[in-house]
């Protein structure tokens, strides 16, 4: 019995401690205003102190990626901090190698702002724009994928390059979560925004979008991504998608044909059966007005009673490395599971690609 | 009984991933399931997930926290993951794959919890915070393959 007082006793002083410390962090401790100087005085944001860097950012319309909404769990929110942010917290470090702690990257969710700092971040982030946005249009692809087509209105337009992402923002049980999809509509369409979306069964996003019907309000962020199409015309493109991982392509694709319609190309899309594809009519279509794009779509699973499939089976790296002959100059856009990414990057390095011509987005 | 450092439970932990590697490179090579070859391929590449998480910290401090003593030692049998109620390495699906590598993660995971629950010190919490946090990304990454039905 007294051990059990004595346990309660002394669980009692650290919780009661604990509290006492984030009462006096919360009303005692003042930072002030502090000063965040962005990629060497291109800009400073006059901030609170005593907030993350990430909130400050986001209240001052610097979007950085974060799928977490700030918890630490999702890695994406890195800025270098070249001055002012305290020493790397142990909720960092296994998100960072030890190149980029030597450098000074950290997870802007997680640095707080205690005194005047100085960042370093990418300058696409700062073209980074939120917009209010409206459904327009819903349409289902397959059993599971959904093509979801957004209004903008403020801003009314986007600047995006083939391959970027945008953010939505769904309500969680939390609070607001972030989310990544790849835009699928091509680059010239500049005042709407087109996602395929699967449902991920338990998935707050994406149920979030699969409930969505024409009208409804959304929240976004974008364009964020490093893809960068090649601006070389005589090299070839090579899209390979898996699973859902079809929307950058289809906007790689469009946004290729708009500017160089004679410019040769591959999509290489794999799927597991009939049921799962999708937007081949419309890419055969495309192939009868640019002849120099190739068509390859893949299905892992055995046929079905009474299915038929004239394409390749088997999974879509075996596609890949049949169909590709070796010694092109060529740029390769890469967007599905991470093994079957990781085998398509196998069988193109061994057609002579270098990792600086791949560029990818495991999901 | 014999006094167990941090270190001896991380070798554990790194001759269990060690183990894994060599399982599913095994069940890669007898499956006639192109699917189950793939992700085989995938976990067998990716297993070292304590290297991966000690990559990041200073190495003069892992070699301190290597060296602490624990008060308990933890329970951790190398051979849990491998013993769990699957399919053999010929007729096992991509699901019941991806079931058995989260088992695997959440093993790691239970084995690192059971010694922070010990008076360990900071050095030590952080590193094995980083390498749970290395296996829950994990986790997360394959359960959301498993969502996708990819294999």
């Amino acid at each position: 019995m007294i051990y059990l007082i004595a346990i309660l006793v002394i669980g009692g002083l650290f919780v009661s401690l604990a509290i006492l410390l984030l009462v006096a962090e919360r009303y005692l401790v003042r930072y002030g205003p502090c000063a965040v100087g962005i990629n060497e005085g291109s800009s400073v944001l006059k901030v609170q102190g005593g907030g993350t860097l990430l909130a400050a950012l986001y209240e001052n319309k610097v979007f950085i990626p974060s799928a977490c909404g700030g918890k630490g769990s999702c890695g994406y929110c890195k800025v270098m901090v070249v001055a002012g942010g305290g020493p790397i917290l142990p909720t960092e470090t296994p998100f960072l190698n030890r190149v980029e702690m030597r450098s000074g990257m950290r997870l802007a969710c997680q640095v707080k702002i205690k005194q005047d700092m100085e960042i370093r971040i990418p300058e696409d982030l700062l073209n980074v724009k939120q917009y209010q946005a409206r459904v327009s249009l819903v349409r289902e692809l397959t059993r599971d994928i959904k093509e979801v087509e957004f209004d903008l209105l403020d801003p009314e337009a986007i600047e995006q390059r083939p391959g970027q992402y945008v953010q939505i923002q769904a309500p969680g049980p939390e609070g607001p979560v972030f989310r990544a999809y790849s835009i699928s509509s091509p680059m010239y369409e500049k005042r709407h925004v087109q996602l395929n979306v699967r449902l991920v069964p338990g998935g707050i996003a994406s149920t979030y979008i699969h409930g969505l019907k024409a009208g409804d309000p959304v929240v976004l962020t974008g364009a964020y991504g490093e893809f960068r199409l090649s601006e070389d015309p005589d090299r070839e493109i090579v899209c390979v998608g898996g699973g859902c991982g079809m929307a950058p392509m289809r906007n790689i694709i469009y946004s290729l044909y708009r500017r160089w319609p004679d410019r040769s190309c591959w999509l290489f899309f794999g799927c597991r059966s009939t049921r799962d594809v999708f937007y081949l009519e419309e890419y055969r279509q495309l192939a009868k007005q640019h002849p120099n794009f190739k068509i390859v779509y893949a299905l892992s699973d055995p046929l079905g009673p009474g299915e038929s499939w004239d394409g390749e089976t088997g999974f879509i790296h075996l596609a890949v490395d049949k169909k590709l002959i070796p010694g092109i100059n060529r740029q390769a856009f890469l967007c599905g599971p991470p093994p079957m990414i990781e085998a398509v990057i196998d069988v193109l390095k061994s057609k002579g690609l270098t990792d600086a011509a791949i560029f990818y987005d495991k999901f | 009984m014999a006094i167990v450092t941090v270190g001896e439970l991380m070798d554990r932990a790194r001759d269990f991933e060690l183990r894994l590697e060599v399982y599913y490179a095994e069940i890669r090579d007898r499956s006639k399931d192109n699917g189950v070859r793939l992700l085989t391929y995938y976990l067998a590449r990716h297993r070292r997930h304590q290297e991966q998480a000690l990559a990041g910290l200073d190495p003069d401090r892992v070699g301190h926290v290597r060296m602490v003593e624990l008060k308990f030692d933890a329970p951790f049998d190398l051979d849990a993951g491998r013993q769990m109620p699957y399919a053999p390495p010929e007729t096992i699906q991509g699901d019941e794959l991806i079931e058995m590598a989260v088992g695997h993660d959440r093993e790691l995971v239970s084995l690192y919890r059971s010694v922070l629950v010990q008076p360990v010190g900071d050095d030590a919490r952080t590193v094995l915070e980083a390498l749970i946090r290395v296996e829950e990304r994990d986790m997360v990454m394959l359960k959301k393959m498993q969502a996708m039905h990819y294999f």
